[in-house]
C-alpha cells in the first residue's frame, strides 16, 4: 500500500459519505480499509471533525436590494445610446470605406460621382436622424451645464465666476 | 412565476420583472459573498453589482439554464476580484460579520465561532468549497458548476480543504485544551 493508494482511498470512503459515486468499486475499498488502520483512523477523524461544520446553517440576511439596483439601471439606460444609433453609424462607416475604394479605384465609377457621393452622405445622414448629427445633446448635460444655458444665461455664469 | 418567466419579461423590456430575480436569490447572493468576503458591507456592493451585471448580461442568458448558478459564477468573478484587491494591500483576511447561525438542537453550540473562524483562517477557495459542500449541502455536480470546475476536480480539492480544516481544527483544540 503506498500514500497514493491511501489516498483515493480515503477520497472514495469520503465520496460514499457524501452520497457521491467514486471510479473505486467499494469492494476493493472496503478490502483496503480492512487491511489499512491509517486510512480508518483518517476517515473517523474526517467524519468527527467535519461534524460541526454540518451542524451550522448560513445567517439569512435580510437586507432588500432591489430599490438601489432599480436606480442604479435607470441611470445607465439613461446613459445608454438608443441601439439604432450604432447602426446607423456603422453603416455610414461602411460608406465612408466604400467611397474610400472607389476613389482609389477611379476606373470603377467617374470621379465626380465620387464626389458627389461624399456630398449625398451627409445629407442622407440628416434626413434619417431628422437633426443635426452634429449638434450637442442637451439631455448628456445637467440642466445648469453651460453648455445647455442659453448666451445670456451663460454670461451670467461666467461673470460669477 | 418561473425564473425563465421573468427573464424573458425582462429581454421584453418590463425591468420591474427583475425585482422578482433580485429578491428571490439576495439573501442566498448574500450569504455566498459574506462567506467569501468576511464583512457585509463588501458583500452588499458586490451583489448589487453582480445583479446589475447579470441584468445587463440577460440577452446572452442560455434560457436552459438555472438563473442562479450562472448568477453565481459573475458574483464570485467579483467576489474573488475584491479578494485579489485585499491582498495586495494586505494578505490578512478581514471578517467581522457572524455568517454562520447554529440551530438550536445542536449538541455542540459553542463550535460555532471556532468553526467560523477556522474557515476564515483557510484559502478562499478551500472556505468556498467546505461552505458550498457542508453548509449548502450542494452535491459534488452543483459544486462542479458553480465553480465551473470539473466534478473529479471537486472530490479532489474537496478532500485536501477537508484535511486543511482538520489540521487547523485540531491545533485549535490542541491550543483550548
Amino acid at each position: 500500500m503506498n500514500m497514493s493508494d491511501c489516498e483515493n482511498i480515503v477520497q472514495a470512503a469520503l465520496a460514499r459519505m457524501d452520497g457521491e459515486t467514486h471510479p473505486l468499486p467499494d469492494h476493493a475499498v472496503q478490502e483496503h480499509l480492512k487491511a489499512c488502520p491509517r486510512c480508518r483512523e483518517e476517515i473517523a477523524e474526517l467524519r468527527a471533525v467535519l461534524q460541526p461544520l454540518n451542524d451550522l446553517q448560513r445567517s439569512v440576511f435580510t437586507d432588500d436590494l432591489w430599490p438601489n439596483i432599480e436606480t442604479a439601471l435607470v441611470d445607465t439606460s439613461r446613459l445608454k445610446a438608443p441601439s439604432w444609433y450604432y447602426t446607423v453609424f456603422f453603416m455610414f462607416g461602411l460608406i465612408l470605406v466604400g467611397l474610400k475604394v472607389l476613389e482609389v479605384y477611379p476606373t470603377f465609377l467617374p470621379s465626380l460621382l465620387i464626389k458627389l457621393l461624399s456630398l449625398l452622405v451627409p445629407i442622407l445622414l440628416f434626413l434619417i436622424l431628422k437633426e443635426n448629427p452634429l449638434r450637442i445633446r442637451d439631455d448628456l448635460y445637467g440642466a445648469d451645464s453651460p453648455v445647455t444655458l442659453t448666451q445670456k444665461e451663460k454670461c451670467h455664469v461666467l461673470s460669477a465666476d | 412565476m418561473e425564473d425563465n418567466d421573468i427573464i424573458q419579461e425582462c429581454m421584453a423590456g418590463r425591468k420591474q420583472a427583475f425585482g422578482y430575480l433580485v429578491r428571490q436569490y439576495q439573501s442566498e447572493a448574500i450569504g455566498h459573498a459574506v462567506a467569501l468576503l468576511g464583512n457585509l458591507p463588501d458583500a452588499l456592493d458586490v451583489v448589487q453589482e453582480a445583479f446589475i451585471a447579470a441584468f445587463q448580461a440577460l440577452g446572452r442568458f442560455d434560457t436552459q439554464r438555472r438563473f442562479y448558478p450562472w448568477f453565481y459564477t459573475i458574483l464570485r468573478n467579483r467576489c474573488y476580484k475584491v479578494l485579489s484587491r485585499r491582498k495586495i494591500q494586505s494578505d490578512r483576511f478581514i471578517s467581522d460579520t457572524q455568517w454562520l447561525d447554529i440551530p438550536e438542537n445542536v449538541e455542540t453550540p459553542a463550535q460555532g465561532p471556532v468553526v467560523q473562524e477556522i474557515l476564515q483562517e483557510l484559502s478562499d477557495e478551500d472556505r468556498e468549497l467546505l461552505t458550498l459542500k457542508h453548509i449548502d449541502g450542494r452535491t459534488y455536480s452543483e459544486i462542479a458548476i458553480l465553480m465551473e470546475i470539473p466534478a473529479g476536480t471537486v472530490m479532489s480539492r474537496l478532500y485536501h480543504a477537508r484535511k486543511r480544516f482538520r489540521s487547523l481544527y485540531l491545533k485549535r483544540s490542541r491550543e483550548d485544551e
